[in-house]
Parts: structure tokens; C-alpha cells; sequence
């Protein structure tokens, strides 16, 4: 009898396991052309499943802020959809030459304390910036920012950095109110105000009822902290969670199938990059030859990697940012081609033989390259990568990082040819990744590996002495062309979306190009 | 007795002591600097090296590595175990916020053990070869194979997915600890279910077994008084083994079920190099260990008159 009884309760869980849809699947997916009803305000709460605490490993300096952003704080400049600088905090900012800037400020604007938003707040947030040293490409110093009135300030840079209004909008340049410490209680003016922070478990913010803009159509948001992003979907798939963050590829398609749930992909913003070893002495000088980095770079499908990698989901790029940040101009950077017969021409002319293994070699030399990957990357991205240079001859070996530490603890070690990661754009700065990566005024480890020379340098401080953005984006096109073209000194492959994921019964949420820019005002429940 | 209970407190030590030199000589050895992680983290790019240099002053990381070690040892001794490089947070506070809620999961992961494993293995000896019996051994086959990973997503799928029973991750209420606690409960009591068949099976051969059951005893009376009683030594010693093990912190499923415990505390340290938190769950796990064994030899003195004279 009993044992009949555990028989059943087997075939129950079976039958349940493959069932139909427990998630009820009578939700529509269809795209309707008429915006579907919102539930009432009081009904207005979703909760999105994000990666674990980042807060707690950042000294919760920036609680709320970044990078899971739960539009609680503002900037003075915001980054617009298409990364562009926009009105924030400020609504107008203009140089002073040689190297000042002046902001007026937005009025009758308050904190959630109620205290007013003037230009002594801005004081003490950059003095807050400044002490955690989260200002630090942008050269703002502790004397920097003036008081000129109530509403007007003045950022002087301590060395000249006409980027300033554009770097100004990533989040860690978040306006709080004066005496506050956001590290437990961010109190700012965005159109979320902080409700409470549970390490390890989640953190909340409700709709600020005086924010001075538009205001959320939700009640209140929620970010769930789960770690682990099969149990992220698993959360979503249940019920649990309206949204999750950051969805692989393979996840998605599996989600995009279920007539419930609906996926909701940033335009494509971070971009996979190859960098070079170009100074470091044997065995890791193979990459100072410039034709064996045009040839790699002939072996290498960009499109078939975005196609076949990342199942339709990422693009083919042609620069080192996201083509918006750049605008129009980013197409006057010719694409690398996949030409693989060019490829092996160029080697065979250069003496590189292939070997009874299909490896080249020359002089008893294979022609093998260490490549270290960050630890997250896709490890079949990298099988991929690997193939396709196989097939030139040219030998891959990708020594894909434990961690984030053993990866810079490599690249810093300068005991490698070919650098393979992705990198992302959180603010308005068209020369952010250039002058980041390459540019050998920044002193950053990786630097002294990896910059191309005087002429690349040259074209990065014009970027980032240019009197606008437009003008910068000219000015790192230009240097991007010196960096890809001429000195083939990196390979961009794919830029790739961040994958978000919800309920049908979510509606409004507009995918930001960044990572963490992500708004949430004009998101809400229909069901 | 006493001397017994000295020399298991000195070995104690020892034990401690050189896991704490195994710890700091394993973080010394990995890959990476602590003081570019850090600083990496903090400003989310490519650090500047005078940053890092900073860094690594302020860690005391430029210091030998003797002093670096007996600086920590002689803190560790009072209690100090440091500060995390990267959480703004004591560790000790860290570990005391963390403790309860990877007791919570493990004691009640425990007990479900228990009381699935030691039924089904009774039920198993005493249907010996018969269709219950079969059953039992293929279900602890499979408890005891399936890796905890696995068993999480499969429970996660069919109770929160397809049957919407309980939530899928999560920590505050009961229903949040059921799949953790199962899916941590199901190896454990496989072990007791192969262990409690294979140890009630020994013992129903013993001759005071066949007298009692000649004298008309109740089976039930047998197999209570005498059968799980002398059965009984085995199970404990597997039954704070596992304890042990689940209270150090169950990594994986902490971390599958974002339970915020001692396992998603470890994890999370390990990936960001974090060595005082690190250090600080070694030790906590090793202790826990350790006098977990030191409790079962007490154990076996109250259950076994034969060890108490021993002893």
C-alpha cells in the first residue's frame, strides 16, 4: 500500500514536470499596437531579479546608484538613449575657457528629505566624489568645484578635460543631498526614493511623490539579489520575480518561447575587443609584427561569431565602442574583413609554414599565441574564435581566467599576445574606451602593453580636448582608424546587448545602450 | 576523562593552527593582487598603479610575509579577524550575521535527512530483497549521485516552476527553506538509507535479536530497543559528518538559492579574492568540524558503555 502510495506521488511529480505551462499561459506575447491597460497605482510593484549583492563588495558608497540603478539618484548630466549628454540635474552647462565648466542648475527641485537642490549640494557630492576617489578620469580634484550662486557651478578639472559634462553622467557622479552619506540611506532626488536595503537579499525604492519630472508609473521596485542565473530564469519562469537582468544568449531562447514571459534586449553596448601585446620581449613579441596581427584579424568572422555565438542577438562592429556613442561617423571606420584566404597568402609570404599538426611555424617557431580571456566570457565564444584562427594556421591558446583578479594578474604580467574581453560604455564620453585601453597618458597597468603609439596618443588628447561631443566623436573615429587601421593594434569582433526578461504583464520598460543606465519610470503592470 | 577531553582540545589547536597557515600560504600563492582587486572594483576600470600602490600600503601587504601572518594570527587569537578588503564589514560580524541562517538550513537539512534516511533504510532491511527494498537502494543510488547542483535546478523546476508549491529562491520565511533544505537533505540521506539498511540488517543477524524474537517480543519493541539502538554508533558518526559538513556552509546550493549564508559568503569572497573573509570562513568551517567530531567521540561514551570504559 504504501509503496502504491509513493508510486503515485512519483507519476504526480512527473506528470507536473512535463505538463503544460504552470506559469498560465493564456498571457499574449503579440505585439499589440494599442498600450495595454495599467493596473491600479496601488497594485504598481514589480520586483527584477538582478546578479548578486554588488553593493556590499563597493563600501556601499554607491547604494542605489550603481551599478544595479534603481533611479534613486541623478546626475547633473544625463547620458540620453543614444548615450548622448542630456539635461539632468543641470539643464545647461557651456566652457569657460581654458578649462572650466559652468552648470546652471535646475530649480525647485528637492531631495527626498525636502531639503532644496542648489549648488552647495553639488559642492558636497563632488567633495564625497572626490574623497572616494570615484572621479578619476574625469580629473576632478578636491578645489574643484566652485560655488558661483544658488544655482550656478563651476568644475575645473586639475588638468584640462573638456569631457567633463559628458563623464559626468555615469552614476557615480550622483547628486546627494547635503549631510547625507548614501553608503545606508541614499537620499537624492531622482524619481525612486530608497525604502530599505537588505545585504544579500534585495533593495527597494518607491515613487518619489514631488520628483520635479515625469513620474513612475510604478509604486514601488524591487531588485532581488540571486546570484546564480539559471535560478534568475527558474525565478522568473515560477512567478517569483516580474524581470530578470542579464540573460545569456542560450537562456533567452528558451525564455522567448514561453507565451508568458517577453524579452526586452538593450541596444547592442558592450563590445567584444581583442588587444595586443606590442611591447613585451620573447616569447611574447609575436604580435609586435604587424602582418601576423592583419593576418589574425583576416582569420576572424565577426558576423558569423554575433550569428552563430550569440543566436542572432549581438552584431558585427566596426569600432571599439558602441556605435551610438559615436553616431553616424562610426561607419566611416571600414569593417575588418573575413578573408581568410588573404590571411594564409600573408603568412606564407612572411615565411610562417604549416606544420605536420596544421599549426604554422617558421624558424622552429610555432606560430602560437597566449590569450587570456576574462573569466566570464562565453567559454564557446572562445572555442569559436579559436576554430577560425585555426583554420589560417595560427594556434589560440586561451587561458580563460578563474576570476577577474587571475585576469588582470595576467595582463599585468604583460605574459601574453592577445588579450580577449569586452568592455562597456556607462557614460556619455565618445573617447571613454579609447583613452581607457590604449592611450598612453593613462597609467593603468595593461597601458604599457597595449598603446599604439605617439600619433594614436596625439588624436586621444584632441578627443579629449575637444570643444563638444560631436567634435570628440570626430576626434576618436580618427584615432579609432589609427588603432584598427593602421596599426591593427585590436580586433573589435561583436557588441553585444544586455538581455533583460519579463512578464508579459510588465509593460513600458525601454532598454537603455549602457549597462546600468537602465530607466524605470515609464514601466508598469498590466496584470 | 579529562585528560581524554585535553588532548582532543590540544589537537584542536593544532588543527587550527595549521589550517591558518594553509589558508594564508594558499592566499599568498593564488594568482592576483588583492590590492589591484580592489582597487579595480572600486573604480570599475583598469586601476592606476600608484592607486594600487596606495592600496597595497594601506592592506599591509607590503610587509614580509611572516609579519603579515603573525599580525593576523595574534589578532585572529582575540577575536580581531580582520576586515573585509572589499565589504565594509568586521568579518566576525560578517560570520555571526551568517552563522544563524547556515544553521537554520543545515540543522533542518539534518533532521529531514534523518528522517528520511533511517525509516526507508529500516523499511528496506526489514523488506530485505523484496520490491520495497529494491526501490529504496535505486532512490539512495540516485540521492547519493546526483550532484547537489542538478538536484537544485530539477526541485526549483518542478515544485516552483511547474507546481508553484514554494519559491524558488529566497530567505525570511519556512516555505523559502524547503528546496535548500531538501536538495542539501536527499545525499545525506541516501548515505543513512544504505548505511541503516546494511547496519539494522548486521544486527537482526545478532543472536540476542533471534532470543528476543523467539521470546515473543513485538517486532516493533525489536526492532526499537535493540536493532536501532545498536545500529545506532554508525548512523550518529555519518549524522555529524554531515552536520559538519552542511554547517561549514553549503556552497553550491547557497549560492543556487541565493541563501545568504556561510556558503554564498564563501563564494563571493573567494571571487573577489578576499582573503580576511576567506581566512575567516576556513577557520569557521574547520572549527565547526572539529568539534562536531569532538561531540560524536562524547557521543559514543553515552551510547556505548564498551568506549566509556575505553576512553
Amino acid at each position: 500500500m504504501r509503496i502504491r502510495v509513493v508510486v503515485v506521488v512519483l507519476l504526480l511529480v512527473a506528470g507536473a514536470a512535463c505538463g503544460g505551462d504552470g506559469g498560465g499561459g493564456s498571457a499574449s506575447q503579440g505585439a499589440s499596437t494599442t498600450a495595454p491597460a495599467a493596473l491600479a497605482f496601488e497594485q504598481q510593484n514589480i520586483t527584477v531579479a538582478t546578479p548578486g549583492d554588488v553593493f556590499i563588495t563597493r563600501d556601499r558608497n554607491l547604494l542605489g546608484m550603481w551599478p544595479d540603478n534603481a533611479n534613486i539618484c541623478e546626475t547633473l548630466v544625463g547620458a540620453g538613449e543614444n548615450l548622448q549628454p542630456v539635461p539632468a540635474l543641470a539643464t545647461r552647462w557651456t566652457l569657460v575657457p581654458p578649462n572650466t565648466f559652468r552648470f546652471e542648475l535646475r530649480r525647485d527641485v528637492r531631495f527626498h528629505n525636502g531639503a532644496a537642490f542648489n549648488a552647495e549640494a553639488v559642492q558636497y557630492s563632488m567633495a564625497r566624489i572626490v574623497d572616494k576617489r570615484l572621479a578619476l578620469t574625469s580629473f576632478v580634484g578636491a578645489d574643484s568645484t566652485k560655488v558661483i550662486d544658488e544655482f550656478t557651478v563651476e568644475i575645473t578639472p586639475t588638468q584640462p578635460n573638456l569631457r567633463l559634462p559628458e563623464q559626468i553622467s555615469h552614476p557615480n557622479f550622483s547628486i546627494v543631498a547635503p549631510g547625507t552619506v548614501p553608503n545606508d540611506k541614499p537620499v537624492c532626488t531622482g524619481p525612486f526614493e530608497f525604502v530599505e536595503y537588505a545585504p544579500n537579499d534585495h533593495l527597494t525604492a518607491r515613487r518619489y511623490e514631488n520628483y520635479w519630472g515625469e513620474k513612475p508609473k510604478l509604486r514601488q521596485l524591487t531588485f532581488k539579489f540571486i546570484p546564480d542565473q539559471n535560478t534568475r530564469r527558474l525565478a522568473l519562469e515560477s512567478g517569483d520575480v516580474d524581470g530578470v537582468y542579464f540573460l545569456p544568449p542560450q537562456q533567452a531562447a528558451s525564455v522567448k518561447g514561453r507565451p508568458n514571459l517577453k524579452l526586452a534586449p538593450t541596444p547592442p553596448g558592450a563590445a567584444v575587443v581583442l588587444s595586443f601585446n606590442l611591447h613585451t620581449d620573447a616569447p611574447y613579441n609575436l604580435m609586435q609584427d604587424i602582418d601576423l596581427r592583419r593576418a589574425l584579424a583576416w582569420s576572424l568572422d565577426p558576423k558569423a561569431l554575433a550569428d552563430v555565438q550569440w543566436q542572432g542577438t549581438a552584431q558585427a562592429i566596426n569600432t571599439v565602442s558602441p556605435p551610438s556613442v559615436l553616431g553616424a561617423i562610426a561607419s566611416e571606420i571600414p569593417p575588418i574583413t573575413n578573408d581568410l584566404p588573404k590571411a594564409t597568402a600573408l603568412l606564407d609570404q612572411k615565411g610562417w609554414r604549416v606544420g605536420g599538426d596544421g599549426i604554422r611555424e617558421k624558424d622552429g617557431r610555432k606560430l602560437s599565441l597566449v590569450a587570456p580571456a576574462q573569466f566570464d566570457f562565453e567559454p564557446e565564444s572562445l572555442q569559436f574564435l579559436q576554430a577560425q584562427a585555426r583554420r589560417a594556421g595560427i594556434d589560440l591558446k586561451v587561458e580563460k581566467a578563474a576570476d577577474g583578479a587571475a585576469y588582470s594578474s595576467k595582463i599585468n604580467s604583460g605574459n601574453w599576445d592577445v588579450d580577449i574581453n569586452y568592455w562597456n560604455q556607462n557614460d556619455a564620453n565618445p573617447a571613454s574606451i579609447v583613452s581607457r585601453l590604449w592611450y598612453g597618458k593613462n597609467t593603468a597597468a595593461r597601458i604599457k602593453f597595449t598603446n599604439v603609439g605617439a600619433k594614436f596618443d596625439a588624436l586621444v588628447d584632441e578627443a579629449l580636448a575637444a570643444p563638444d561631443t560631436a567634435a570628440s566623436a570626430r576626434k576618436s573615429v580618427d584615432a579609432m582608424k589609427v588603432l584598427l587601421q593602421e596599426q591593427v593594434g585590436a580586433i573589435p569582433l561583436t557588441s553585444f546587448p544586455q538581455i533583460f526578461a519579463f512578464k508579459t504583464s510588465v509593460a513600458g520598460f525601454t532598454a537603455h545602450p549602457s549597462v546600468n543606465l537602465q530607466p524605470w519610470t515609464s514601466t508598469y503592470r498590466t496584470g | 576523562m579529562k585528560r581524554y577531553v585535553a588532548s582532543r582540545v590540544a589537537w584542536l589547536l593544532v588543527a587550527l593552527f595549521g589550517v591558518s597557515v594553509i589558508t594564508f600560504g594558499l592566499g599568498v600563492l593564488a594568482p592576483g593582487d588583492p590590492a589591484e582587486i580592489v582597487v579595480e572594483r572600486r573604480l570599475n576600470q583598469p586601476p592606476p598603479r600608484d592607486l594600487v600602490d596606495a592600496e597595497r600600503r594601506n592592506l599591509g601587504l607590503d610587509r614580509s610575509l611572516p609579519v603579515q601572518y603573525l599580525n593576523w594570527l595574534s589578532n585572529a587569537a582575540r577575536g580581531d579577524l580582520g576586515r573585509s578588503w572589499l565589504k565594509s564589514i568586521e568579518v566576525s560580524d560578517a560570520l555571526r550575521q551568517r552563522i544563524p541562517r547556515t544553521a537554520v538550513l543545515a540543522f533542518t537539512a539534518a533532521a529531514f535527512s534523518i528522517v528520511i534516511g533511517v525509516p526507508v533504510g529500516v523499511l528496506a532491511a526489514t523488506r530485505r530483497n523484496a520490491l520495497a527494498d529494491h526501490v529504496c537502494r535505486i532512490g539512495a543510488l540516485l540521492g547519493a549521485s546526483l550532484p547537489s547542483y542538478f538536484l537544485a535546478y530539477v526541485l526549483i523546476f518542478v515544485f516552483a516552476v511547474r507546481l508553484n508549491a514554494v519559491p524558488a529562491f529566497g530567505f525570511g520565511s519556512p516555505a523559502h527553506l524547503v528546496l535548500p533544505a531538501v536538495t542539501l537533505a536527499l545525499g545525506p540521506a541516501a548515505v543513512l538509507t544504505r548505511l541503516t539498511r546494511s547496519a539494522v540488517l548486521d544486527v537482526l543477524d545478532e543472536d540476542y535479536v533471534r532470543t528476543a524474537k523467539a521470546k515473543g517480543v513485538r517486532q516493533r519493541t525489536v526492532l526499537y530497543r535493540h536493532v536501532l539502538r545498536n545500529a545506532a554508533i554508525p548512523l550518529l558518526t555519518v549524522s555529524g559528518l554531515s552536520l559538519g559538513h552542511l554547517l561549514g556552509g553549503s556552497l553550491i546550493v547557497e549560492w543556487v538559492f541565493a541563501w545568504p549564508g556561510m556558503g554564498d559568503l564563501a563564494i563571493g569572497a573567494i571571487h573577489d579574492r578576499d582573503y580576511p573573509l576567506i581566512q575567516g570562513f576556513v577557520l569557521f568551517s574547520a572549527l565547526v568540524y572539529v568539534v562536531v567530531n569532538f561531540a560524536i567521540d562524547l557521543a559514543y561514551g553515552w551510547l556505548d558503555a564498551r568506549t566509556r570504559g575505553a576512553g
